[in-house]
């Protein structure tokens, strides 16, 4: 039981308000922002909607990430794989024959409704996850993340090249249908969040937290790390592929090449800037990072100053968060969150809770 | 604190090569070493014996600079030492071999030799001061080129020792040395560190081995719960009954 | 005949990803740092090339390998110093960003497209021996990369700051202790792995003629790749590691039929998951090794 170290007699607010707080926060601050942004301009609620497609897959790489311990550089394979889910889902059949000629006939015949094409492309993000899981978790450190990167390159190379799967090498797929709106997204990304902190507070996923803070104690009390950590990856998978299926069509312009280093950057930078080992963390990250880019995408299109026109170059914007990262691991290496879920902010705490059954309770 | 009237004071005179006073280690909340104070004069063998967790190691890693601390003062030779890298205190004629000796097993006999001599300040005088490390340790000079690693626990320590020596430090300090070694070994050991202060060089003794360590030194400290809790003289070394007391704690 | 030409091709390949992993192996040792902008480093000494190489071959040489070690250095002072305490994974991300924000410069100083200059244009001609074609360059980049793995070697075993190397390498807090400047084995440390990025991208530039922003991401991946396969925390297996993806890659490109020839990179991705599940602490790793986080 937490105490307030000011005020030892105190007790904090009952833990129901503290737990159900880390849930109410992140969804209140990303409703609040996208209230904000979309009344700002049109460009913001351009930049709003990549916004809410990379909470989701920043939210699905720390299901894995933030509850393991372990570090991927490979969740875009699962994004590639859910884009490409909807697009093959969504696309009008006139258009797949015409840029995706050698499409296997399933694959061309198939076409269903982009809210069930989304749903879809989670189970096939699960399924690789499963997989790929089996295969890799037992891996730790360095190695599971050269192993989930070679993932990545291993899918890429294969949506690159495989005309059974997708266009020819160097073409990408067009025609997706935006049919999500930006409400329709938020609600996606809003629920993402909510299935991640679900996750979280499962058995599984304290199981694998505790193998997080104590990685030689976690096997000797019992607990099956691999087996934790392919749930993880699995639950971790499908959400990410939601975020590649919401940026298939908020993109609308889908090659394998675009999930590249620059792509993964953004993302880790996004999670590790907010604070890696939280649910907070992540969408704290993505919205600071999101937000410094649309800023800097101002500025690099020119922006006047009191009379000065201030003009950043192209490109800046990826030196700018790359230094922002460098910056934060070096002053604060848990994130601006600290890596700790969202705190109950009100002081004094409200009320005693004496009750033994918050005492006994985790 | 039990002062026994037999015990020496330290050397008189002149000045102490190392001061400790009011030593604190903290890891996170819990205090490992709470005020420790004592004094090393110059060539002299002082001991530091206690129970596991009394704080030993924490006392002699902060003194290396390994960990952080706080003091009143701490000094050697005079000069400060809170604040220095280990590097600056090694090169300073400060030779710590740390519990468990880890020598560097992939290296050859010789080359963990030569990384003694990093910390030397100049070659003078280096071929006699392997000459005489190599006869103090006659089994490493058979083992010159083997791979460190594949030596005897006892050997390895040898090593250890050897290596920091080739440092010629002012101040030799050794963490448990005799851990882990057979008998035989334990007194080769011991006989090498008798061996060294006769030759002129301050040793800082921490061990388990009461008895032995306290037969050799001018004084032992005796540490408990990051304390010291009592000082014995060399005459102690036959009073079984004082030295049980000693570490079960007055 | 063939065979002999395709297996010389496939060692200078192994040859240069076996550098890339020997200069990331160097760093990881003392510093348990993945560096991932090594590429950059890369970069700057192969723009370094390409620039001046019209100008005069000798300076280009001199000046690639002088903006090699200045940018290891460099990182090593600007960012890495200041992570010293973090784990290595911390370490990575870092990295990472930096390779990510030095190709954006790069792109904003030397533009995005390619420069290209012919390097060292007389190295690209073939010699007839018989009936073999043996590509000078080829032969050159084994020369060179025998001559730096040899250099290394008795760097690190025959003199004093190649043996505290090896020390902090080992066991950095024990070798602090014997009085091993940490500052300065870290620096020596990224001079040589930015000398010998320097090297990688003297063969690579002779052989494409070319440097763009992302130039050295590819070898940079694939000696990471190597290096980490062949066990990161031993320097010979790093090499050896970097080498085996090299001639993977080069010999499935001579030996897979062209219908799934696009498809090589994916059979070495492949390879190097099946490597890590079957050992996940390197090929080369004695058994069950120490497991890190």
């Amino acid at each position: 039981m937490r105490r307030d170290r000011k005020n030892p007699g105190l007790v904090p607010v009952p833990e129901w308000i503290g737990d159900v707080w880390t849930l109410v926060a992140p969804l209140g601050l990303l409703y609040l922002v996208t209230a904000i942004a979309s009344g700002v301009s049109s460009s913001a609620r351009v930049d709003l909607g990549y916004m809410l497609v990379n909470l989701v897959i920043v939210v699905g790489l720390s299901i894995f990430v933030s509850n393991s311990g372990v570090l991927s550089f490979g969740h875009l394979a699962f994004v590639a794989v859910g884009a490409w889910t909807m697009s093959l889902l969504t696309i009008p059949v006139e258009m797949k024959d015409s840029i995706m000629p050698g499409l296997l006939p399933v694959l061309r015949d198939a076409s269903l409704p982009p809210l069930v094409a989304v749903v879809v492309a989670a189970v096939v993000g699960g399924i690789l996850g499963l997989i790929a899981g089996a295969a890799l978790m037992r891996l730790h450190g360095l190695e599971a993340g050269i192993a989930t990167f070679a993932l990545l390159m291993l899918v890429v190379q294969v949506l690159t090249y495989s005309t059974a799967l997708g266009p020819k090498s160097g073409q990408s797929m067009v025609g997706i249908p935006q049919t999500l709106d930006l409400q329709a997204v938020l609600v996606i990304a809003l629920l993402m969040v909510v299935a991640a902190w679900a996750y979280g507070r499962s058995r599984s996923a304290r199981f694998l937290r505790a193998s997080r803070d104590d990685i030689t104690a976690a096997p000797a009390s019992g607990i099956d790390v691999t087996k934790h950590r392919i749930i993880a990856f699995t639950v971790s998978g499908a959400v990410a592929a939601v975020g590649g299926a919401l940026w298939a069509q908020t993109n609308r312009v889908v090659q394998a090449s675009q999930f590249n280093l620059d792509f993964t950057f953004t993302t880790i930078a996004m999670l590790v800037i907010g604070g890696m080992f939280s649910l907070w963390g992540a969408v704290v990250g993505v919205i600071v990072v999101s937000v410094l880019n649309h800023v800097l995408g101002l500025l690099e299109s020119g922006m006047q100053f009191g009379g000065v026109i201030v003009s950043l170059p192209s490109g800046s914007r990826l030196i700018i968060v790359g230094l922002v990262l460098i910056v934060v691991l070096i002053l604060r290496p848990g994130g601006l969150t600290g890596g700790r879920e969202a705190r109950w902010p009100l002081r004094p705490r409200l009320t005693l809770d004496l009750s033994p059954k918050s005492v006994i309770r985790k | 604190m039990p002062e026994r009237s037999s015990t020496p004071e330290a050397s008189s005179g002149q000045n102490p090569i190392l001061e400790v006073k009011d030593l604190t280690v903290a890891y996170g909340g819990v205090t490992a070493v709470a005020g420790v104070s004592f004094q090393v004069g110059p060539g002299e063998l002082v001991g530091i014996i206690g129970p596991n967790g009394a704080g030993k190691s924490s006392t002699l890693l902060a003194l290396a600079g390994a960990v952080r601390a706080k003091a009143t003062t701490l000094t050697f030779d005079g000069t400060p030492l809170l604040g220095r890298k280990p590097e600056q205190i090694a090169r300073s004629g400060f030779a710590l071999v740390p519990e468990g000796h880890h020598i560097f097993g992939g290296l050859t006999v010789r080359d963990n030799l030569r990384l003694g001599e990093v910390a030397r300040r100049g070659k003078q005088g280096l071929e006699a001061t392997r000459e005489w490390v190599l006869e103090l340790f006659p089994i490493l000079r058979e083992f010159l080129g083997r791979q460190a690693g594949l030596l005897s626990g006892g050997q390895q320590q040898q090593l250890a020792i050897a290596r920091a020596l080739l440092s010629e430090p002012r101040l030799l300090v050794l963490d448990e040395p005799s851990l882990g070694l057979s008998p035989t070994a334990i007194d080769t050991v011991f006989d090498a560190i008798t061996a060294v202060q006769r030759s002129g060089t301050a040793v800082l003794l921490v061990e388990q081995r009461a008895q032995q360590t306290v037969a050799a030194a001018a004084r032992t400290h005796v540490l408990g719960e990051g304390r010291i809790t009592m000082t014995l003289g060399p005459a102690d070394a036959t009073d079984a009954e004082l030295l049980a007391k000693a570490y079960l704690g007055s | 005949m063939n065979f002999l030409q395709a297996l010389i091709d496939a060692t200078s390949a192994g040859a240069v990803y076996a550098l890339a992993a020997l200069g990331i192996g160097l760093v990881f040792g003392v510093l348990r740092l993945a560096n991932f902008a090594y590429g950059e480093i890369i970069t700057a000494s192969a723009y370094t090339l390409v620039i001046v190489w019209p100008m005069n071959p000798v300076l280009a040489v001199l000046g690639a390998a002088l903006v090699g070690v200045a940018v290891a250095l460099a990182m090593n002072y600007a960012v890495f110093t200041w992570l010293r305490s973090q784990s290595s994974a911390t370490l990575l991300i870092a990295s990472f960003g930096l390779s990510i924000l030095l190709q954006r410069i790069y792109e904003g100083v030397f533009g995005a497209n390619v420069l290209s200059a012919s390097v060292a244009g007389g190295l690209s001609t073939s010699i007839d021996l018989g009936a073999v074609r043996l590509n000078l360059l080829s032969v050159v980049t084994i020369v060179l990369a025998v001559l730096l793995l040899v250099g290394v070697q008795l760097f690190l075993t025959r003199t004093s700051i190649g043996l505290q190397v090896q020390a902090a390498s080992a066991d950095f807090r024990i070798a602090r202790l014997l009085g091993v400047r940490s500052g300065l084995v870290i620096a020596v440390t990224f001079a040589i792995s930015g000398f010998i990025a320097a090297a990688v991208a003297f063969v690579l530039t002779v052989q494409s003629g070319t440097v763009g922003p992302s130039f050295g991401v590819q070898p940079t991946l694939f000696g990471l790749i190597g290096a980490v396969i062949g066990g990161l925390r031993n320097l010979r297996g790093a090499v050896v590691g970097g080498f085996v993806v090299g001639v993977a890659l080069s010999l499935l490109t001579s030996w897979l039929p062209p219908e799934i020839n696009p498809f090589r990179t994916a059979f070495v991705y492949l390879l190097v998951i099946a490597v890590l599940v079957l050992r996940p602490n390197g090929l080369f790793s004695a058994g069950a090794g120490k497991v890190r986080t």
